[in-house]
């Protein structure tokens, strides 16, 4: 049976290969799959959950992200904190490379797995740190409860719009806006913890509501975390399963849908680009006579494409 | 071992590409030469028509019978007429001999041209059998002729980063002479002949000059040291004084052989290029390629690849 | 179909049938003067009465060629504005020179002074006779019936010009001599075939003038 027998063209990349181009992504952009805080670059650099290898080519080790914030604090503080995704791989139907948790195995026909690690690590600041930010605090309500109970001053000759709230909390909206840019509470100990995080998924053609023409999309079927044990058992495992489902399916995989159209090479167009003109119309186009396309089996990403010259 | 990365290409995409390379193929060609008693120039375009592309159980594909034809082929043959001259000769006079100068029919060296349009009078016919050929090129390693390399400069071929190129490896190339049909020899002639009869004073002279050269026919024969066939001459010339049959199979050559590759990958492979995400410059990503082969059957023309892991 | 190009110019000169005189030198006419005597020789050259050129031909015994032929009308060319040509010739003694025209439509004269011990004298006036030993050439294309004239003696020799026929070879560069004595011409006739020339050599003194006197008719009036 030859690789052609439905299509003028076949391309296929196996697992291995997918794999080792995952491997070289992660050597050559580490920031892709390491996100800390500013002081990871400084007094925490050595603190990581996993060290990570400078590239080759040069470049950031991580991408830079907010410090987590500590909710409700009278003024805005945060913690710093890092999370590093690793061990990063793809298993194609049949499957059998990656050793899939019970709930997820074996992937049906036509799937894929996706197995990564995530470690989290967090700052945790020393109790005397804490105490003496404490202080600091108290002063800041203090401060304001204390302006809080002095007689109102009298209203200025014209009139101006009442200040509002004037309730308990009034450095509640200056927290709000000065969040992002928080500062963190020092600390020198980075607490780590790390998850296995399996996925299975699929490929599929659609339409998009409103929009016309065929959609590759993405599809997540299952996601589970391995070994969130808790004493007694709890939904924890459970309800993170639910979220990062939700944010995949809500918030990444939607992102990741390729217009039909997209697939189709103009070869004339590039041909004219490069300075050589063809009088014909010649273009590489998705092939539509095979039952899947892209077809994973055989360990592999196969895809078909037809040469049509016009 | 599967291999990590496998394309295949069918034999009707053969077919298919070879007609859009015939229907949108040129090739100009130009020169002349100086023999002393004539000059010649050449000035034509030929293009290609039909053929058929096979790939073959032994690993070869087999190109068959593509003619390429000459949409233009314009040939200016220059002569030098000879001083004809009348009078002249030695007389003997008592003691001496005295040399008559001639009085001269034409002022100066007086050189006739004539273009003929020879492009429906001669085809040639090319068949090839070739086999995939694999090349890692490495800058400043992989040796490259002085004639590949004018080529690659003149069409603008990177050789300056690694990569892998794939050629057509030709074993036979079977491209026809130029062969000029008997009747080309005869128009040629006789237009010639009829165009440079032309140039000659009619009347009085003209009868003169016929009957001290034989013919005008004869004076061009003479001039340019032809043979009996005007054909078989006009053959020689472009097959080997001109070289024009050796510029179009050189071209046949290069196209097919280690010159100019029908396909090639950079390696290591650029997946992401460098971007710049606010004032943070993230590197290009570029994944190594290792072990192609491209293998032919009867059906497709198959390329894997292995992409190199992290060391 | 095809295309011609040429840069050919016919001499039309050649079939211009004015009479060929030795007193004016012009397209198919040739003056050959022997210069019997060694020395400096000032020669002066006149196209239609005007001084055109002067040079120097020197006569020696030994050690220059027997004959030099000059194109009369390549000659005005070199000349600078006082009709001074930097050419000098050397011709043995008893060599010839040749006086000729190659193309166009003047008429030319020689006159040649042998300049010796500081004086000067008149050798040779081609306006006038040409002096015993020197030759005239004429070339006849237009086939028919010449006379040739010598104006000094008044005898005349009748010429024949015919078309060469297919069977002949042909070879224009075979001409014939006449003698001009003072009894006449010898032979009394000649036959000569178009394109070819007669050489007259003047035994004594002679002016010789050839002209067409009866043109052969075309051969469809044959």
């Amino acid at each position: 049976m030859a690789f052609t027998d439905h299509s003028d063209l076949f391309a296929a990349v196996h697992e291995n290969g997918i794999n080792k181009t995952i491997g070289q992504l992660m050597l050559q952009r580490p920031s892709l799959f390491n996100y800390a805080t500013l002081l990871f670059t400084q007094a925490l650099s050595t603190q990581f959950c996993q060290p990570i290898a400078p590239p080759p080519g040069g470049g950031p080790l991580f991408t830079v992200e907010s410090p987590l914030p500590v909710l409700g604090a009278p003024k805005p503080v945060g913690l710093d904190w890092c999370l590093q995704l690793s061990n990063v791989s793809i298993d194609l139907y049949p499957g059998h490379t990656l050793t899939l948790p019970p709930e997820l195995d074996p992937i049906g026909f036509q799937q894929f797995a996706l197995h990564l690690r995530a470690c989290f690590g967090l700052a945790c600041p020393s109790d005397l740190v804490v105490e003496n930010l404490a202080a600091e605090m108290e002063a800041a309500v203090a401060e304001s409860v204390l302006r809080a109970a002095e007689p109102p001053a009298p209203p200025p000759p014209t009139t101006s719009p009442p200040v509002s709230g004037g309730g308990v909390q009034p450095a509640l909206a200056a927290r709000a806006v000065g969040g992002t840019n928080a500062p963190t509470v020092p600390s020198v100990n980075v607490l780590c913890s790390c998850l296995d995080v399996f996925g299975v998924g699929h490929f599929e053609r659609g339409t998009v509501a409103g929009v016309r023409g065929q959609f590759l999309k993405t599809r997540l079927d299952d996601l589970e975390v391995v070994d969130l044990v808790t004493d007694p058992p709890s939904n924890l495992e459970s309800m993170l399963e639910c979220y990062l489902k939700v944010v995949l399916r809500l918030g990444v995989l939607p992102r990741l849908i390729v217009p039909m159209q997209s697939l189709v090479l103009n070869i004339t167009q590039m041909l004219q680009a490069n300075s050589t003109s063809i009088g014909q119309h010649v273009t590489v186009v998705p092939a539509t006579d095979v039952p899947n396309n892209p077809d994973v089996e055989d360990d592999q990403i196969k895809v078909f494409f037809n040469l049509k010259v016009q | 071992m599967m291999a990590d990365l496998t394309i295949a290409v069918s034999e009707a995409v053969f077919a298919k590409t070879l007609e859009v390379v015939v229907a949108n193929f040129a090739f100009n060609v130009s020169g002349k030469a100086d023999y002393g008693a004539f000059n010649v120039a050449y000035d034509g375009r030929l293009f290609l028509k039909g053929g058929s592309l096979d790939l073959r159980d032994d690993g070869t594909i087999r190109l068959h019978e593509l003619d390429a034809r000459w949409d233009k082929l314009d040939f200016s043959l220059g002569v030098k007429l000879p001083k004809l001259s009348f009078g002249g000769g030695v007389v003997e006079v008592p003691l001496w001999s005295i040399l008559l100068p001639g009085a001269g029919l034409f002022s100066g060296s007086p050189t006739v041209t004539f273009t003929v349009h020879l492009a429906a009078l001669v085809k040639h016919e090319l068949s090839l059998i070739g086999s995939p050929l694999i090349q890692h090129f490495e800058p400043g390693v992989t040796p490259i002729g002085k004639h590949c390399q004018d080529l690659h400069t003149a069409l603008k071929i990177d050789d300056t980063k690694p990569q892998w190129r794939v050629f057509c490896d030709p074993q036979t190339i079977d491209f026809d002479l130029f062969d000029f049909a008997d009747t080309a020899g005869d128009l040629f002639e006789q237009a010639f002949t009829v165009a440079l009869d032309a140039t000659l004073p009619h009347g009085l002279l003209h009868d003169l000059i016929l009957a001290g050269i034989g013919s005008v026919a004869d004076l061009l024969r003479t001039l340019l040291d032809i043979p009996d066939d005007v054909s078989e001459w006009l053959s020689d010339l472009f097959n080997v004084s001109l070289g024009v049959f050796n510029l179009i199979l050189q071209f046949v050559a290069d196209f097919f052989g280690k010159c100019l590759s029908f396909y090639q990958l950079d390696d290591p492979f650029p997946m992401f290029p460098k971007t710049k995400e606010e004032t943070v410059e993230l590197p290009a990503v570029t994944i190594p390629i290792q072990n192609l082969t491209a293998t032919v059957n009867d059906v497709e023309l198959v390329v894997t690849a292995d992409i190199g892991g992290v060391s | 179909m095809s295309e011609l190009r040429h840069d050919v110019v016919i001499n039309r000169a050649l079939l211009v049938n004015a009479a060929l005189d030795s007193a004016a030198i012009t397209v198919r006419g040739t003056v050959f003067h022997v210069f019997t005597e060694s020395g400096d020789h000032d020669v002066t050259v006149l196209r239609d009465g005007r001084t055109v050129a002067r040079l120097t031909v020197t006569v020696q015994a030994e050690g220059a060629p027997p004959q030099v032929n000059l194109d009369l009308a390549g000659l005005e060319v070199d000349a600078d504005r006082s009709a001074q040509c930097t050419c000098q010739y050397a011709v043995r003694e008893g060599g010839v020179m040749g006086f000729t025209v190659g193309q166009g439509i003047g008429r030319f004269a020689v006159v040649i002074d042998h300049t010796a011990g500081g004086g000067s004298r008149t050798v040779l006036d081609s306006r006038g006779q040409l002096p015993a030993g020197d030759l005239f050439a004429v070339t006849l294309i237009t086939p028919g019936t010449y006379r040739a004239a010598n104006l000094a003696s008044q005898a005349r020799l009748r010429i024949t010009v015919a078309m060469p026929s297919r069977d002949e070879p042909y070879n224009p560069a075979r001409p014939t001599l006449v003698r001009a004595g003072d009894h006449g011409f010898d032979p009394a006739e000649a036959h000569i075939l178009a394109g070819q020339s007669i050489v007259l050599l003047a035994e004594a003194p002679a002016r010789f003038l050839v002209e067409l006197v009866e043109p052969a008719p075309a051969p469809h009036e044959a």
